[in-house]
């Protein structure tokens, strides 16, 4: 038995009718007020229009579902849905509006194909950094052919996710970290595997190596058997979002942490999908932590917490980070640091980890891309481009005085994190941009 | 899933509508006795700015109804109180809108799905423009009021739709 159609929302006037409005009862006031009947008899036809937009715009249709999905490669984004009819008179009058996705520019209006049986839709947009968003349904609103009132139609509508971080970290959960645990074999990999702490035997897979193969129990039982081990864990990492306001302001700030939130994000699903366990802290005025931790559940948890990491008003100490890092974490574990690289002795997160026990290497998205990305196209004049080489030096040596602590990843084209793929595949002591 | 762009309406509405706007304001500004012939040329320029207004505005088209409106306004209000001058301003109205339906900025054929709307309208204006025009020594009053009448109809009608399309609370 379905479930009965849900009731039609009630419709909506849109500014077209309240200015069309306005306009009739200004006709009528100043009709009356001069006492000439023209004005008035004018006015009957566009106030009676308007009644009949609000009556019309909420037949025809009283439910449909939404399905959408979001596809592109890169800074290009593509979102197409359906909307599943039946619908009255093919569709007409029934418009979708995407809600935007932020820091995205479109590339064009939304493009609508109506049928009877559905409605399909498309929208373009170029994202000028990396992003993890989790978008609202869109709107589907029928509205009279005169644009005056609009309706919304009711359905189920799920949200879209959608999740831009460099290329480069897919690859990144290949990578073997340093065994970071104290003592070897305390937390077991799930894993099986070919190589590693004997399982146990299997029957064997057509083309089986001859080197998995178990002579002796094939001999005993009278059938190829093969041996299966249990993987190492490669290690373990914490990742470390720093939320801190900086002296670079509100705006700069919100955008740079809007990058780091989708770079992170990149990174632990990346970990997470090879089974390595990932602590996940943001440190704003105090230190709020996920312990280490895989699984399915765990990325869940983890992208919620990425998703809800706002700037914080307050600053806190750094000291007070590697201090409260210690009650979650034990320290020895690899460390991965999003923040800033101010120079600033009582900012800088990295001499109180290094100091704490925490390995660390800092990725430090760098606010002069945002200036790149800002001013694209346009020439800069001499002294512009003096202060760019100016700002560019000052950079590179505050980059440079946090290499004392830890390795620094300077990461300035946001569309590539290969510069972090290539130390942790082959870490070095010299400057990685 | 492939969408193809949706189809926009001509540019700057239809010419059509466009003209047929046009034309009744021109008619509306003559019936003003406006001197130099400043009725007609309000009423056209008005319409071919908006025309315009709405081809370069790319889908921001609110903004262009202001010329039409004050032009609609000026001449309805200068209109001496005659039947033609009465007839004229009310298909003036209904031009308006039909030329409103035909926005650049939403999908074509918006002056085709339109006609319903307009026919309520057109409905409403034609009972109080015939009422006064039918009684003999013509009072305009009795028009108008046949002109809210049917508004208050359509007020009841929309009331009732509502009240019975609103959800209602399981019987105990």
């Amino acid at each position: 038995m379905s479930a009965p159609p849900p009731a039609a929302a009630p419709s909506r006037l849109r500014p077209r009718a309240v200015l069309l409005i306005g306009f009739a009862g200004a006709l009528v006031v100043g009709g009356v007020a001069l006492r000439t009947p023209v004005p008035l008899l004018a006015a009957i036809p566009l106030l009676t229009v308007a009644l009949a937009a609000t009556w019309g715009s909420r037949g025809g249709t009283r439910s449909t579902d939404l399905t959408w999905e979001a596809g592109g490669l890169g800074p290009s984004l593509e979102i197409r849905g359906r909307l599943s009819g039946p619908f009255a008179r093919g569709g007409e009058g029934i418009d979708v509006v995407v809600p935007p996705v932020p820091g995205a520019t479109p590339r064009g209006p939304t493009r609508v194909v109506r049928s009877p049986e559905e409605i399909l839709f498309s929208v373009d947009q170029t994202l000028a950094e990396p992003v993890i968003s989790v978008l609202a349904p869109p709107r589907v609103v029928r509205h009279d052919p005169l644009g005056l009132a609009e309706g919304p139609i009711p359905g189920a509508r799920p949200t879209l996710a959608v999740e831009r971080y460099p290329p480069e970290l897919t690859r990144l959960g290949s990578v073997r970290l340093d065994r970071t645990l104290h003592l070897p074999g305390e937390s077991r990999s799930h894993r099986i595997g070919t190589s590693g702490e004997f399982f146990g035997v299997r029957v064997a897979a057509p083309g089986e190596p001859p080197r998995r193969i178990n002579w002796r129990a094939s001999a005993r039982v009278g059938q190829l058997l093969a041996n299966d081990y249990q993987l190492d864990r490669t290690g373990d990492i914490l990742l470390l979002l720093d939320v801190r306001p900086t002296r670079f302001g509100r705006d700069v700030d919100e955008r740079l942490l809007a990058i780091s939130r989708a770079g992170l994000y990149g990174i632990a699903e990346s970990f997470l999908r090879t089974k390595v366990r990932v602590g996940y802290a943001r440190f704003g005025e105090f230190l709020e932590a996920i312990p280490l931790s895989t699984g399915r559940v765990h990325r869940i948890r983890v992208k919620q917490a990425v998703l809800e990491s706002r700037r914080s008003e307050v600053a806190g100490p750094a000291e007070r980070c590697a201090f409260q890092l210690r009650r979650y974490f034990r320290p020895g574990l690899t460390t991965l640091v999003i923040s800033q690289a101010t120079g600033d002795p009582g900012f800088d997160l990295l001499p109180y980890l290094s100091r704490g026990g925490f390995p660390s290497i800092l990725v430090s998205p760098s606010p002069l891309g945002l200036r790149g990305s800002r001013e694209e196209g346009s020439e800069p004049s001499v002294e512009e481009a003096l202060a760019r080489r100016l700002e560019n030096a000052e950079r590179r040596s505050r980059v440079a005085g946090s290499w004392e602590y830890g390795p620094v990843i300077d990461w300035t084209d946001y569309w590539s994190l290969a510069a972090l793929e290539r130390f942790l595949r082959q870490p070095t002591r010299r400057r990685v941009s | 899933m492939k969408a193809a762009p949706a189809r926009p309406s001509s540019a700057g509405g239809g010419p059509f509508t466009t003209a047929l706007l046009a034309a009744t304001l021109a008619v509306l500004g003559l019936l003003t006795g406006l001197p130099f012939l400043l009725g007609p040329v309000i009423g056209v320029v008005a319409v071919v700015g908006a025309a315009g207004w709405r081809h370069t505005s790319r889908g921001r088209t609110e903004s262009a109804l202001f010329p039409v409106l004050g032009a609609l306004g000026a001449l309805l209000f200068a209109a001496p109180p005659e039947r033609s001058t009465e007839l004229f301003g009310g298909v003036a109205a209904l031009a308006f809108l039909l030329w409103l339906a035909d926005d650049p900025a939403r999908p074509a054929g918006g002056g085709r799905r339109a006609v319903p709307l307009l026919g309520v309208a057109a409905l409403s204006f034609g009972l109080s423009w015939s009422v006064t025009l039918l009684l003999a020594p013509g009072v305009p009053e009795v028009g108008i009021a046949a002109g809210l009448l049917v508004a208050a109809l359509f007020l009841v009608a929309v009331a009732l739709r509502w009240s019975l399309s609103a959800p209602r609370s399981e019987a105990a």
